[in-house]
């Protein structure tokens, strides 16, 4: 079974009268599964709020979220929490994220504990096993988030999403605060996940850089609404919109530049 | 001179610092042989930065990379002077300036020199940024500190003030002078920090991660501007990061960190495009990628305190695994450190930098053709 989470006509106001901020507009998103979907745009584009009520976390003010065709969350409606348990969402700063009081293992046990209803004992030895398959050592699971990296902290969290067995991910810029070695062992985790469980993964962003490799779609969001939706390698070669142009412009890096610009030729 | 107490090679440590000195003489900065250590808690000193050699010349540019916990920080820290607010100092090696050794100078030295020679943009605008100020109070707050500013009114500042917020190209500059960090942007942010730190007209810029918390689009429009005022002001810049693309947009040297000493050390070309030590190709695997994607480095920056013997990096790395067929080459897990020697034009720390060339695809990187 292919699942498949659609938000269909996305509108989310803040505040009322004149000083209402309208985040979202119209915006129609899909995941399915097995699949890494970007959501690019900057700071204030709406795209945070948009995979909030995707994850059931932000009530739309117009529109509907469904889950294989199901309504889960509408204006009138927020998410179950079955549902919610289906979705679950990865911060940009795990160090924010994640309970300071709490050792690595035990932010993923309470998780095991409380939707699965795993005995204690059971919960920490199932913890620590999946904290291992993200990369995080029996030593490493002891710590307390202060006494980890920034990517070994971002793992973590990964570790505590997937304990929930999800069927997707909504992962808001879970690399934009660590370096580079760091991001690249995120991505190729979430790309591991993602094959290995058949998992629909949102993943937002504001470089599109991160996107390159791992998304097979991107959509691009600017000013609250979604102003481009492709395939990434139709993006990279063929932006359509003069804002995704301006994001891959702004991609840092000659050689990057240069290979993209080579797609193109090829394209 | 700062004496230092290693008594083997004698002749070869004076011929070196007789050169040092001279060529430091040309320099902006010369850094040589700087350590820089913690005061542990236990008594003994904890070693942080260690051996690090670079120059740079007026109006160059040179830059800082390595992944999160390499020393990049602290070794900013020794060019301003705040090493002690940190509980860190240099416990051996020069840090010459304009032809002067400020590696052990007191804080009254460092004041003058802070600011209107050697100046700061730091990662977090928010966080250096006074809340409470308006960008008017806090940019004449750093104008008075100049020598030209003597017996000016405040019209006058604030008119310098002005002036500093349109060369960094502030839109709307008049307004701005009048509000307080909470309303500004990130951007707008980070241009106030880089207005406060050319207010001076210092001849060095630090940069540590200037646009990292930032959108990539105002990355892109920070860079440019630092770019462009490098060009106006005749700045040298010194740039830190953990991206390699970031700097390779903007520095003509580059000069790679791992675990507190510089690896490879080179021209921007030829660190990017043929890297002679494997932790440089890890790095690049890591940030560019190729079509099988980006490749993390695998393993972690040793904690400081817990470096190994040898080449701090042959714990994680490839190319000694696949010279000595799988284990690690003993030549790099015991003895001494290896330095920094020429391999093809540039300093490489590895001591099978030739090697490179031949080795398979640990890299991912490259030109795609995947040739073992």
């Amino acid at each position: 079974m292919t699942d498949e989470i659609r938000g269909c006509g996305i509108d989310v106001v803040f505040g009322h009268g004149g000083t209402a901020v309208h985040a979202v507009k119209g915006a129609d998103v899909v995941v399915g599964s097995d699949e890494i979907v970007g959501l690019v745009g900057e700071s204030g584009s709406g795209k945070t709020t948009l995979g909030r009520v995707l994850a059931g976390f932000q009530r739309p003010t117009v529109g509907e979220v469904r889950l294989n065709d199901k309504e889960v969350a509408s204006a009138r409606r927020d998410m179950s929490r079955r549902t919610h348990r289906e979705i679950q969402m990865i911060l940009q700063d795990p160090y924010t994220s994640l309970n300071p009081s709490q050792r690595a293992w035990e932010c993923v046990a309470e998780v095991l504990h409380v939707c699965h209803g795993l005995s204690a004992v059971e919960a920490r030895r199932e913890a620590v096993q999946q904290l291992g398959q993200v990369g995080i050592n029996p030593v490493q699971a002891q710590h307390f988030p202060r006494q980890l990296s920034g990517g070994q902290r971002q793992r973590v969290s990964v570790a505590r999403a997937l304990a929930a067995r999800p069927r997707f991910l909504v992962a808001d810029e879970p690399t934009s605060s660590i370096d580079q070695s760091a991001q690249a062992q995120v991505l190729r985790l979430l790309d591991v996940i993602r094959r290995e469980r058949s998992l629909g993964i949102l993943f937002i962003t504001h470089d599109l850089r991160v996107v390159r490799h791992i998304a097979q779609r991107v959509y691009v969001m600017f000013k609250g609404e979604i102003v481009e939706a492709d395939s990434t390698s139709h993006i990279f070669g063929h932006p359509s919109h003069p804002y995704t142009a301006s994001l891959i412009e702004a991609i840092p890096g000659r050689r990057v530049r240069a290979e993209i610009i080579d797609t193109r030729a090829q394209a | 001179m700062p004496s230092r107490s290693r008594p083997a090679d004698v002749a070869t440590t004076d011929a070196r610092r007789a050169h040092a000195a001279r060529t430091a003489a040309q320099d902006l900065l010369a850094v040589d042989d700087l350590t820089i250590a913690f005061e542990g808690g236990a008594g003994r000193p904890l070693t942080v930065v260690e051996g690090v050699s670079l120059r740079m010349s007026a109006g160059g540019s040179l830059g800082l990379v390595g992944e999160s916990g390499s020393g990049k920080t602290i070794f900013c820290r020794a060019l301003l002077g705040t090493l002690d607010r940190h509980g860190a100092r240099v416990v051996r090696g020069t840090l010459t300036y304009k032809g002067r050794d400020f590696g052990r100078a007191s804080e009254r030295v460092w004041r003058r020199i802070r600011g209107s020679e050697i100046a700061y943009v730091p990662q977090s605008s928010l966080a250096s940024l006074n809340p409470v100020l308006t960008v008017a109070q806090q940019l004449t707050s750093v104008i008075r500190l100049t020598e030209e500013a003597r017996g000016h009114g405040r019209t006058d500042l604030r008119r310098r003030a002005l002036a500093l917020l349109e060369s960094v190209e502030i839109p709307r500059a008049e307004q701005v002078l009048d509000q307080r960090p909470i309303h500004l942007s990130g951007g707008m942010r980070q241009r106030v920090v880089i207005a406060a730190a050319i207010a001076r007209s210092p001849s060095l810029l630090v940069a540590d991660e200037p646009t990292t918390a930032l959108d990539v689009r105002v990355q892109r429009r920070i860079l440019d501007l630092l770019g462009s005022l490098r060009q106006r002001l005749g700045l040298a810049l010194l740039l830190v990061s953990h991206d390699l693309a970031v700097i390779e947009e903007m520095c003509e040297s580059v000069a790679v960190m791992y675990a507190g000493s510089i690896v490879e050390m080179g021209r921007r070309e030829q660190i990017m495009s043929d890297p002679k030590h494997p932790y440089t190709d890890g790095l690049l695997s890591a940030t560019i990628g190729s079509d099988g994607g980006r490749e993390p480095i695998p393993g972690e920056v040793p904690n400081v305190g817990a470096w190994p013997d040898g080449c701090k990096f042959w714990p994680r790395c490839p190319l000694t695994r696949w010279l000595g067929g799988g284990s690690p080459r003993p030549e790099c897990h015991s003895g001494e450190r290896p330095s920094l020697r020429v391999v093809v034009g540039r300093s490489s720390a590895c001591l099978f930098a030739e090697a490179m060339d031949g080795r398979p695809t640990i890299v991912a990187h490259g030109d795609g053709s995947g040739t073992p």
